[in-house]
């Protein structure tokens, strides 16, 4: 390997709260953060916390964040010597790495080999399975229903109808019966082939009750891979993971080593270097099988960081600065348990729908173990750009069941007012008798929270709250607090205790 | 003393705040307008109130009350609380655009209570929302307003009489 490479100014190409998680970082680091930002985002909290921030000019995804000309140019033109991708946008994308890399820029991230092998679902499972790591049985691309049939004998019903291109679950079908197949197929490949602009469609045999396990990787560009435990995120909605937690309640300790060898051998196959995720189906009877690899920081990687003691931003940047991992398998330890709820800007009353607007009040948990990485502020406009999530918030303890606990507390007490948020639906969840008996399969929501409606048992205690913090009426006496209710006019002289500002 | 009334989702809510006196301790009672009249659902008492930013904090012996409020001056607002949004309106305002969607002639008795006045007598001439008369509920007085302008027509009742909501208290003939 040729040696280390100076980092000092990054540029993340990102918005929202993994931009400021990975700024975050990058100064307490001691190297500048540089942030993009769109035109709605300009004062996003994101472009607030960085260094210094380029705009972007635009409105649209296409028109900003995964426009590669304009995020190169603005990594150029502040001097950047870095860039980091978080996850979505340009984060998988192996010809943006490879620019990066041409432009004589660090690109923190795999190799852009890696992310196109692992882009490809179907190359991914190939080149998995002969370094000898199970794979779903499945086919190889269909196109011609006959053959789709007699795949689907071979393999055996129920099947599932997967894009080559896909992910977040779109052109995804499960097919039941012979009968049903061939319908499924030509939808499936419409839904591909306007989502990806591909419609190579592929069989796999359909897990019945699965669960969606997945193990952190890290790899030095010296050769050294180990795994970091792993996370299960099988709590579902429309395909999209909103609970995360490690450790999974499915996994006894023979299992998981034998499931984190198999996703460090998945990122050997693939070349990988730097921070990547792989992820197994889990069906009943302990059978696990390779799904895809995320070439990219997760999402839900703060679990991991609580309870493995490791911030993967900051080893992120040392790998791909060349420096070799501190750390082999066996010193990696970890303890307790952490539990990620996603907040997103939607009403999970009304279909997950997405709910868009100005924070009016944001009143965030805290307390011991509660972390909450957030993208927004009291008084920020929520846009419908972009992705609806406006934070994570996580949460330690020493096990599941007080982490749980201390999960739902927090989620209680996370205040938000002008825009609908999944948080009322998320505290039922964790604090479902389904979930502290560790019942997490992928159905869990249709299965539990089918008919969700939110709790308004507090009707008496909100109109009190609402009475106590209006404007005083003429006539009446102001509550306490009420303006003119407390002491002296506030002075500033006093206040800042010293004279002469 | 002062009272505060809300439609929060749908259920008319009084909240009657009382200062202590000598102190900064408040006695606060909610009620719940029912077909039976008010029905006490809340009671706090010697409580103090904090206000930080958008939170609110209610702390009492052994009862802890927080939530973040949101009350713009159109007289609607948002309360968050253990998670659950709550829509409100002022009752009062609420209850003066229902009567003037529905502002006709008749006067109505917009609760159960007792008439203590009669502030108009036929022919008096009146503007819209000039008072007409008084009804007591609950201790409670509250005026009743002409819903349009116009000559008072008939006054159909007197204090001391009963009311009922929906009762004709007042006709009035508009102009033209």
């Amino acid at each position: 390997m040729a040696g280390t490479r100076t980092i000092r100014r990054v540029l993340i190409a990102n918005r929202g709260e993994i931009a400021v998680r990975i700024a975050r970082t990058l100064r307490e680091m001691g190297l500048s953060a540089i942030g993009v930002a769109s035109d709605p985002d300009l004062s996003a909290l994101h472009a607030l916390v960085c260094d210094q921030v380029v705009p972007l000019g635009g409105t649209t995804p296409l028109e900003t964040y995964q426009d590669q000309e304009k995020v190169l140019a603005a990594a150029r033109e502040t001097g950047a010597d870095a860039v980091h991708p978080g996850y979505g946008f340009l984060a998988e994308n192996a010809s943006f790495a490879k620019a990066v890399e041409e432009a004589g820029l660090v690109w923190i991230g795999p190799p852009p080999e890696s992310i196109a092998l692992m882009g490809d679902k179907l190359a991914a499972r190939e080149a998995v399975a002969r370094a000898g790591v199970p794979v779903i049985p499945g086919s190889p691309a269909l196109s011609d229903p006959a053959r789709a049939r007699a795949e689907a004998e071979k393999i055996g019903y129920p099947v599932m109808l997967k894009a080559s291109a896909g992910g977040g679950g779109k052109g995804m079908r499960v097919v039941r019966t012979p009968d049903e197949l061939e319908p499924s197929l030509e939808a499936a490949r419409r839904e591909s082939g306007k989502a990806f602009g591909d419609d190579t469609i592929y069989l796999e045999k359909f897990i019945e009750r699965p669960r969606h396990i997945e193990f952190q990787v890290l790899a030095d560009k010296r050769g050294n891979t180990v795994h970091l435990f792993e996370r299960e995120c099988s709590i579902q909605r429309r395909h999209q993971k909103i609970v995360e937690e490690t450790p999974s309640a499915a996994l006894d300790d023979k299992l998981r080593a034998e499931m984190g060898e198999a996703a460090v051998e998945a990122a050997r196959a693939a070349g990988y270097t730097n921070a990547g995720t792989v992820e197994f189906i889990f069906g009943e009877g302990g059978k696990f099988y390779f799904l895809e690899m995320n070439t990219r920081l997760q999402v839900e990687h703060p679990v991991t960081e609580m309870t493995c003691g490791v911030d993967l931003v900051r080893r992120q940047v040392l790998a791909a600065s060349g420096e070799p991992l501190p750390f082999s398998q066996k010193e990696i330890t970890r303890r307790g348990h952490a539990i990620e709820c996603r907040i997103y800007a939607e009403d999970p009353a009304n279909n997950f729908f997405p709910s868009s607007g100005v924070i009016r009040a944001l009143v965030e948990p805290a307390g011991p173990g509660i972390r909450n990485d957030t993208g927004v502020y009291e008084g920020m406009e929520v846009s419908t750009f972009y992705d609806p999530l406006l934070s994570k918030l996580v949460c330690f303890a020493e096990d599941r069941e007080a982490a749980a606990k201390r999960m739902e507390k927090a989620l209680r007490s996370y205040l938000v007012l002008g825009l609908s948020t999944s948080i009322p639906f998320l505290a039922d969840v964790v604090a479902h008798r389904a979930f502290l008996e560790g019942d997490t399969c992928t159905d869990f929501i249709p299965k539990y929270m089918k008919d969700w409606t939110p709790r308004t048992d507090k009707k008496a205690e909100a109109a009190l709250l609402a009475a106590l913090a209006g404007p005083s009426r003429p006539g009446g006496s102001a509550a306490a607090g009420a303006p003119g209710a407390g002491p002296a006019a506030f002075d500033v002289w006093q206040a800042v205790g010293r004279k002469g500002i | 003393m002062r009272t505060l009334r809300y439609n929060l989702e749908g259920e008319i809510l009084e909240v009657e705040i009382r200062d202590r006196s000598g102190g900064p301790l408040l006695d606060l009672t909610v009620r719940k307008e029912t077909e039976a009249g008010w029905e006490e659902i809340l009671s706090l008492e010697g409580a103090r109130v904090v206000r930080r930013g958008s939170l609110v904090q209610v702390v009492c012996p052994g009862r802890n009350l927080e939530g973040a409020v949101f009350l713009p001056p159109s007289g609607e607002g948002l309360v968050c609380l253990e998670g659950t949004v709550y829509a409100l309106k002022d009752a009062d305002l609420a209850r003066e655009l229902e009567e003037e969607e529905g502002a006709g002639p008749e006067v109505q008795a917009p609760m159960p209570g007792r008439v203590v006045k009669v502030l108009v007598e036929a022919g008096t001439k009146v503007e819209k929302g000039a008072p007409l008369l008084v009804v007591e509920s609950m201790k409670m007085e509250t005026e009743i307003t002409a819903g349009i302008g116009g000559v008072v027509e008939e006054v159909r009742v007197a204090p001391g009489d009963n009311v009922n909501p929906g009762d004709t208290l007042v006709r009035i003939q508009p102009p033209g």
